[in-house]
């Protein structure tokens, strides 16, 4: 089977004010694979997430979904290429309803949102697959609590919801479980793994547990650029790697 | 399952509770020229539909104009100026309407992308060069002196010389603009406002672009606050610099902020008690301005979602 490459990053660079965060990444995420990106605090990750998903530009170096150059666009158009994210702090619409912020999400690619004399109803077309997302992430019996309401690892797994509303071919997790009780990891793992199915998840993570249960590949970050990336198996024995980050969890 | 009656209950129950606001407000205009004197009934509903017009903006995408009066005060301009060119009622209106949706879209344009106290600061800007063209303007706008003395040719047989055929035909207007309103709010557009009022990163996250809602919002808010701006012209017969004062601006923020925002019927309410109150007073000889200011702050201290949202509110928890 060959796998063709779903996201590339190539000699990314981010500058802010004279502090590089990203320093020449370079990243190839295949076709079907979960993905862990894992590193320090304050190793780059999210500002590395931010450039995938277009909410930052790059200083320089180019991002590639599907052969595709996407780094020049914003983030809603890079939506539309079939990348999804989520967020690590929980971002969810808090005012509207668990159903509703389904909804508002699914209609988004639809030519609905234009409508401004269109009766709300209409959006009931969509209704049943935001039942079926909601019955996937574990909130089918929320849908009418304001997503303001919900608990910390219920808005986790609304958060990701809304992420899968897009039908992303690749999604981009930021760290899925932070915050969250051992209950509440084993939850999501079994989520990302599920939703997993047919897709390409790319995810950051601190947690090892998590990572070690699904990654299939990873990449270490330090300093802002790449100190290992490969297979999970082979990356943990690199002794670089054992000395920056993964040598206190293995001790642990 | 046990999802879609819950869904079903609790629309059927918000759909009684806005029919019942709606049904209240309804009686109440249309019997409120034999409860107050109609000038005054016509100025709560011009100043209403211009806080509904404001609301739309504030309450549903987040942003805080502060130089509405420009798109009421230019609309209540034009249609004065099309009134005294011996233009009728319908046209003048609508040109004033139109004008201001004009203005807002360069207005919208460069504001939008603004956010917080930045876009206040930008609408109160615009506002006040507008207000400074019209005082500059004189042949057009009468400068100081305002316009006065032109005609409202009746029109379909209504003899607009009575102030009570002028009030009920601005409530036939006002329900047109307040549905537009309700329409907009209640819409997958409108829904799609919210969200990107609530977050706007998230909302980008899954395709829309901020901007476009926003600019889209503030279009329907310039125009319906256009409306209101026509009315208020045709009520009185009479336009002065006031309506393109920046007093104006913050007046439709207070009305709207002591009605309740995001409900759209509070702000027609708290128009109608801001008028009143000022009418009461001014009747007694009671300064205006002092006691309308602390009704504010104690509204703003302790009922923070003003009338209307407070009674929701507590409706609610019941």
């Amino acid at each position: 089977m060959t796998t063709a490459t779903a996201l590339e990053a190539r000699h990314l660079v981010k500058d802010f004010r004279g502090f590089r965060a990203t320093n020449d990444v370079s990243l190839s995420v295949r076709e079907g694979e979960i993905h862990a990106i894992i590193g320090p605090n304050g190793a780059g990750k999210t500002t590395l997430f931010n450039l995938l998903s277009g909410f930052l530009r790059p200083t320089s170096g180019e991002v590639a979904l599907f052969g595709e150059r996407i780094d020049t666009l914003p983030p809603h158009l890079i939506v539309r290429r079939g990348l999804s994210r989520s967020f690590q702090i929980s971002s969810v619409f808090p005012s509207l309803t668990v159903r509703d912020n389904m909804l508002v999400a699914l209609e988004s690619p639809t030519n609905l949102p234009g409508q401004f004399w269109t009766p709300l109803s209409r959006l009931e077309t969509l209704g049943p697959r935001a039942d079926q997302i909601l019955a996937d992430v574990g909130l089918g019996d929320a849908p009418d609590r304001l997503a303001a309401d919900l608990s910390h690892g219920e808005k986790r797994q609304l958060e990701i919801g809304i992420s899968l509303t897009q039908d992303p071919r690749v999604l981009l997790l930021d760290e899925p479980t932070s915050g969250m009780g051992s209950e509440g990891v084993n939850r999501v793992i079994a989520l990302v793994r599920q939703v997993a199915r047919g897709r390409t998840v790319v995810l950051v993570e601190h947690n090892m547990s998590v990572v070690s249960e699904l990654a299939d590949r990873i990449t270490v970050l330090q300093y802002g650029q790449v100190l290992a990336s490969g297979r999970y198996d082979e990356v943990r024995r690199d002794p670089r790697v054992i000395e920056a980050y993964l040598g206190e969890e293995a001790h642990a | 399952m046990t999802v879609l009656p819950r869904t079903a209950a609790r629309t059927e129950r918000q759909r009684m509770t806005r029919a019942a606001w709606l049904i209240g407000l309804g009686l109440v205009l249309l019997i409120l020229p034999r409860l107050i004197y109609p000038v005054l009934a016509l100025d709560i509903l011009a100043w209403g539909l211009f806080a509904v017009a404001f609301d739309l903006l504030f309450g549903f995408s987040g942003l805080l104009s502060f130089g509405h009066a420009a798109f009421w005060g230019t609309s209540a301009y034009v249609t004065a100026f099309l009134l005294s060119h011996g233009q009728g009622v319908p046209v003048a209106m609508l040109g004033g309407t139109g004008a201001a949706l004009l203005l807002a879209v360069p207005i919208g344009f460069l504001s939008v992308r603004s956010i917080g106290i930045y876009f206040s600061m930008i609408t109160l800007a615009f506002a006040q060069m507008i207000s400074f063209v019209a005082l500059q303007w004189t042949d057009v706008t009468g400068g100081e002196n305002g316009l006065q003395g032109f005609a409202r040719p009746g029109f379909l047989g209504l003899d607009f010389s009575d102030s009570t055929t002028r009030y009920y035909f601005c409530l036939a207007v006002f329900a047109v603009g307040f549905y537009v309103a309700y329409r907009t709010v209640r819409s997958p557009f409108g829904q799609a406002l919210q969200a990107v009022r609530d977050n706007e990163q998230r909302a980008q996250s899954i395709g829309y672009n901020p901007t476009r809602f926003k600019f889209t919002a503030f279009l329907i808010s310039a125009t319906l606050a256009g409306l209101a701006g026509s009315m208020f012209t045709f009520g009185h017969g009479v336009v002065s610099l006031d309506v393109l004062n920046w007093r104006t601006s913050g007046e439709v923020v207070m009305m709207t902020l002591l009605g309740g925002t995001g409900t759209l019927f509070g702000p027609v309410i708290g128009a109608g008690l801001v008028l009143l109150l000022r009418d009461v007073l001014t009747t007694a000889n009671l300064p205006v301005g002092i006691v309308t200011g602390l009704v504010f702050v104690l509204v703003v201290l302790f009922f923070r979602r003003g009338v209307v949202g407070t009674v929701q509110h507590w409706l609610r928890r019941r």
